[in-house]
């Protein structure tokens, strides 16, 4: 009993064939192979799992795949384009913000939501934005100066952006 | 772990009340999931079919009529924390909502799940126990209201029929004058579940006098319960110091009463009279400044 899902993952539409009980988490790595997406705890408590859906980031774990349907998903494999880093991943390299790399990926996506949505977020909105994203190694001071740096780097790269379009 | 079943997604609430009468018995409803994905996951529940009504456009509205709003169950935590009516309407319950999970539970987590959950310690609860919350609940030929007070039955527990859907949640809009408050104390920050929380609304009258005080505590009891003993005796007093810190021990006493002495009394008992302190110098305190 398999159901047809399609919807729209890092920028391509995709049609998949999965069953009604497996997570976004599980079809994603599994069916999709971005194992960027990582399972840490499977109940909403770690962030490593989270996605952006239309937008929004939220924990793959606790979404199924089949609410994927019509959707615009976006995970870390998303951000790099071309074979140029996002300037947030440039950030978190550059302020040493990445150790183990567990929970990067989840961190990076947090970040891009919140980025897209807000231009120059206070400290207290890029607090709230990464409080759902636990990691157990790097230290979370690094982590949100590497937000607020990319908060930084947007401003311009959104230029070059235009110019080369 | 995860048994197996059929997901189905109706795209307007007579479709799924359709299916609630006719599968009702072996189906869960999933909203946000936050709650039911992870009762999948552990096996507490295994139902035959999973019917999403996150999509329900019926369900995704707020419609301000007259003295009340009417706020639609399936919406999340981020959307009702980001509407401009809700915000101006609901500081209490904006705050206990901001107080749910993380950014990305609340990204996903609807009202009319919390209350459907009925957790003890339901971060939204309290606060719309006192605006009067009304719960519009329909089956399939009928709907029905009930107050959110005699809908939550106890620890998990409610009136719900397995062929029910809650579509809608009517709160009384905030009256001139009135003020509130919503203190939690959990593990931590974000991603705890409250051990104890309070929802505070009151008003003053010309002379400075109380004229009305609502307090509904969660957490501490199998569901939020309204301190009526201690809001008839803050009616009529001045909002004097020594008032409010007799009300917060008056408070804390009470569910020591009610829940009996435990281990956990010593820190609890200074605990809830120290979150109910900061609630009602929100309310009464800082208003008799202005
Ligand atoms: C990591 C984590 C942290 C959390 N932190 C908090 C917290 O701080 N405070 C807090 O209060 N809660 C917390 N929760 C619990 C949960 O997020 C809330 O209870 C949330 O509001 C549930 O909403 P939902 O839409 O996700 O519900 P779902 O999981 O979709 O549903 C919950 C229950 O309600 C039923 N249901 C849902 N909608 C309806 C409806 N319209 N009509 C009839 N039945 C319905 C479902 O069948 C199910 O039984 C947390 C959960 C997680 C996983
Ligand atoms: S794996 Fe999803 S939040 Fe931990
Ligand atoms: S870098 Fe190891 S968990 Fe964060």
């Amino acid at each position: 009993m398999n159901l047809e899902i399609d919807f729209c993952l890092n920028g391509s539409e995709i049609r998949l064939s999965i069953k009604p009980w497996e997570t976004a988490l599980d079809v994603l790595r599994n069916q999709s192979g971005l194992t960027g997406v990582k399972e840490g705890c499977g109940i909403g408590e770690c962030g490593a799992c989270t996605i952006i859906i239309d937008g929004k980031a939220v924990n793959s774990c606790l979404i199924l795949a089949a609410q994927l349907d019509g959707r615009k998903v976006e995970t870390v494999e998303g951000l790099e384009v071309d074979g140029k880093m996002h300037f947030i991943q440039q950030a978190f390299l550059d302020k040493g913000a990445v150790q183990c790399g567990f929970c990067t990926p989840g961190m990076l996506m947090s970040a891009k939501a919140l980025l897209d949505k807000v231009e120059n977020p206070s400290t207290d909105k890029i607090v709230e934005a990464m409080t759902g994203n636990l990691c157990r190694c790097a230290g979370y001071v690094q982590i949100l100066e590497a937000v607020r740096e990319a908060t930084c780097m947007k401003a311009p790269l959104n230029k070059d952006d235009v110019t080369n379009s | 772990m995860r048994g197996h079943f059929n997901y189905l997604r109706p795209d307007c609430v007579t479709e799924c009340l359709d299916m609630l009468d006719q599968y009702g018995n072996e189906t869960a409803i999933l909203a946000g999931g936050t709650d039911v994905m992870i009762s999948l996951r552990t096996g507490v529940k295994k139902p035959r079919i999973i019917l999403d009504i996150s999509r329900l456009p019926e369900t995704r509205q707020v419609e301000p009529y007259g003295e009340t709003v009417r706020v639609g169950s399936t919406l999340t935590y981020s959307e009702l924390i980001d509407h401009p009516v809700i915000r101006q309407e609901f500081p209490a319950l904006c705050a206990a909502m901001g107080c749910v999970g993380s950014l990305q539970i609340r990204n996903v987590g609807t009202l009319g799940g919390n209350i459907a959950n009925s957790s003890p310690a339901a971060d939204s609860i309290p606060p719309m126990m006192l605006r009067d919350a009304e719960i519009i609940i329909q089956k399939k030929g009928s709907s029905r209201i009930q107050k959110l007070e005699k809908l939550i039955v106890g620890a998990y527990s409610n009136t719900l029929e397995p062929n029910e859907l809650i579509t809608g949640i009517i709160l009384t809009k905030i009256k001139k004058g009135y003020r509130e408050s919503y203190q939690r104390i959990g593990r931590r920050k974000s991603l705890s579940i409250a051990r104890i929380n309070a929802a505070i609304l009151g008003r003053l009258n010309d002379s400075g006098v109380i004229e009305d005080a609502r307090i509904s505590v969660g957490s501490v009891a199998p569901s939020p319960m309204r301190m009526t003993n201690v809001e008839s005796h803050l009616k009529g007093r001045k909002p004097e110091l020594k008032t409010i810190l007799e009300a917060s021990r008056m408070i804390a006493q009470e569910i020591i009463d009610l829940v009996g002495v435990r281990h956990s009394t010593e820190y609890k008992q200074p605990a809830i009279a120290g979150l109910a302190l900061k609630c009602l110098e929100d309310v009464f305190l800082d208003s008799s400044v202005n």
